[in-house]
């Protein structure tokens, strides 16, 4: 029996910043929640085909799985995304980064 | 300290060029990721998991306050107002954006520094013995040997392009404290039967998904003949090293695949094949590399300073961080000291701006405005004068970089791990972190004596887990991390690779479990005995027992 289709969003690291960006409609944000969600392999492959092209302003563009939550908003499933999505856990002088203590 | 030449000087500007030129190409889209990745690459930058990350080499370790501080400088204009030492003797920057890469370039050119080689399948950053030209128990200083290979190595056109990455490291004393059987070549100063100074050079050592103890492919080689030995090492591994596999095309493969013996066949006959056409190094270069490493003006000093040791007798935590911190120099009255980056809830070799300023200072005052970066990611402030070590220590404590912990289980080395690296499976630092409040306790940390934790993030091994008496591995399973501990490493001139001390661990199970290990170590350890030395004796199966008890 085929595996159930997970929905999918579309990230890319920002050309200029290097930062975490995701694919909303057809620009780049930096908040995931606004991602635009694909919700079959054919609208996940064609989120891809629209995000590819835009070497410009990205770089890798990739589809991450996403679970969508009770407000319809995407959040990453893999842990690795989860990283990219949260930044560092660790806080190192005055920096501020989320903070998850799962250690 | 080495001062660029003309030609380190323009190479490295016309590199900028190059490069700023690329950067414009990428931005306005005339060069494609895929044109402009190994470009990059080669200067050192990186795409990490929320950002760029540039790689600075310290040539053999060797910084000047100067140079410290405009990493500085460079951190609190470009970045985030910290860096990252790593275990190979670099500095890293997390935060800089592609635009501001050039001028951060141009800006480490001006104090002699750059990315080159940082990156890519070349000779990378050559590294060597943080005490080199202080330590009691040199035969000889190293970094001369390491400045031929860096300018050797350089932008070398035939080893730019090699099956994978190049590590080579340099030892001028017995005691290793480079790591130099962990390395693709590994090169310990040694005395020949006549009395003269040579190389025993060793090929093959490696950690990675195949961890390697490296092996004799020459026990003594005369100095003049260095290079030439290099290059009939890199050229039989560029000719058969495998490209077909990426995890298989480092030189360890190679040499696990066709023997040693064989290989070493391959390499002399390609050495006395090529002998007649290389050329020995120049002789005016030669000497221009010594004296760039002449001894500081060193004071005429007795060997025992009266004020040094009523300050330890009048404050024991003083004494403590002279036990613990010092190390003992060639130079009567004088001692070289680590400041280790490693508080207790910190992150492993990271290093805030106003620590690098406050640092180049005491530099300047203290240590002939010289430091040393070490490959377990601490400094070395390499000339102080005993007689001022007390107030040094003040100076640090001022700093907060005071920690008495040299060697001990909270001078843990650590890789970024999945906190920032795009290749990581797990965090590595807040399992650092862990374990360092765990025995924040300083008396139980001397207590427990020499332990060397190292944890890496990957089984790329970054953070040296194979080779640390404890090591510990991050993995992912099923989309959640856990951790490999290993025992029985050594980094030193007694190589050991850890050995797998049972299942998996959930990362909260960790800091668990390297108590029960040390608590094993505790109970069963003779008089004197260290960690390691107890494990040696007792064997692995008594602290898997010990571990998996009441697990």
């Amino acid at each position: 029996m085929p595996k159930p289709f997970v929905p999918k969003i579309v990230s890319a690291n920002d050309l200029l910043s290097g930062r975490t960006v995701f694919l909303s409609g057809n620009s780049w944000v930096s908040d995931h929640h606004a991602a635009s969600v694909a919700a079959s392999p054919e609208e996940a492959a064609r989120l891809l085909r629209l995000g590819e092209p835009q070497e410009d302003a990205v770089v890798g563009p990739y589809l991450v799985d996403v679970h969508i939550r009770e407000d319809g908003t995407p959040e990453p499933i893999e842990l690795r995304e989860i990283m990219r999505v949260t930044g560092p856990t660790v806080k190192n002088g005055t920096l501020t980064f989320t903070q998850d203590a799962t250690v | 300290m080495y001062q660029y030449d003309d030609i380190d000087r323009d190479l490295v500007r016309k590199r900028i060029e190059q490069f700023r030129w690329q950067v414009k190409r990428r931005l306005e889209g005339s060069l494609t990721e895929e044109e402009f990745r190994p470009l990059r690459l080669m200067n050192g930058l990186y795409l990490q998991l929320h950002a760029y990350m540039l790689r600075i080499a310290i040539p053999y370790g060797t910084l000047s306050a100067r140079q410290l501080r405009k990493l500085a400088d460079i951190a609190d204009t470009y970045d985030r107002g910290y860096g990252h030492f790593t275990t190979r003797q670099n500095i890293q920057f997390n935060w800089p954006q592609l635009s501001d890469v050039p001028d951060i370039l141009e800006e480490l050119a001006e104090v002699e520094m750059h990315a080159i080689q940082t990156s890519g399948n070349c000779i990378r950053n050559v590294t060597s013995d943080p005490l080199a030209g202080v330590a009691a128990d040199e035969i000889e200083d190293p970094r001369p040997t390491a400045e031929l290979i860096r300018q050797w190595s350089s932008l070398h056109p035939e080893f730019s392009f090699l099956p994978r990455k190049f590590k080579i490291a340099v030892t001028g004393s017995p005691n290793d404290r480079t790591a130099v059987y962990f390395h693709d070549i590994g090169i310990r100063t040694v005395r020949g039967p006549d009395g003269a100074i040579g190389y025993e050079i060793i090929i093959g050592g490696g950690q990675g998904r195949t961890p390697m103890v490296g092996k004799v492919a020459r026990s003594f080689l005369p100095k003049a003949d260095l290079l030439p030995y290099l290059e009939a090492i890199l050229r039989v591994y560029n000719l058969y090293g495998r490209r077909d596999n990426k995890f298989k095309a480092r030189i360890k493969i190679l040499v696990h695949e066709v023997g040693i013996e064989r290989l070493r066949e391959q390499i002399e006959a390609e050495f006395a094949r090529s002998a007649g056409r290389n050329r020995q190094p120049d002789v005016a270069a030669l000497a221009h590399i010594r004296r760039a490493f002449s001894a500081p003006p060193y004071e005429h000093l007795p060997a025992r300073s009266a004020q040094f040791e009523d300050a330890r007798l009048r404050e024991p935590a003083f004494a403590a961080w002279c036990a613990q911190n010092m190390t003992r120099h060639k130079v009567a009255g004088y001692a070289a000291v680590t400041v280790t980056l490693k508080k207790v809830g910190g992150e492993p070799g990271d290093i805030t701006s106003r620590e690098m300023r406050g640092l180049a200072d005491l530099a300047e005052r203290y240590s002939f405005s010289e430091l040393r970066v070490t490959h377990e990611q601490n400094l070395v402030l390499p000339h102080v004068r005993q007689d001022e070590l007390h107030a040094l220590w003040q100076e640090l404590a001022r700093l907060k970089l005071a920690d008495a912990n040299r060697g001990l289980v909270t001078d843990i080395i650590c890789c970024p791990g999945l906190d920032y690296c795009a290749l990581a499976t797990a965090r590595s630092i807040p399992i650092a972190q862990a374990i360092s409040r765990r025995f924040a306790d300083p008396e139980k940390q001397r207590e427990t004596g020499p332990l060397a934790i190292k944890i890496s993030g990957c089984i790329n091994a970054c953070g040296h887990h194979h080779i640390g008496h404890i090591g510990i591995l991050g993995l992912n399973k099923a989309g959640k991390e856990y951790y490999q501990l290993t025992i029985g490493g050594d980094p030193t001139e007694t190589p050991a690779i850890g050995e797998r001390a049972g299942p998996g661990l959930s990362a909260e199970e960790v800091p668990d479990a390297v108590e029960r290990l040390i608590n094993h170590y505790l109970r069963i350890r003779h008089e004197g005995e260290t960690f390691l030395e107890t494990y040696r004796r007792v064997g692995g199966e008594s602290f898997r027992e010990a571990l998996h008890a009441a697990h």
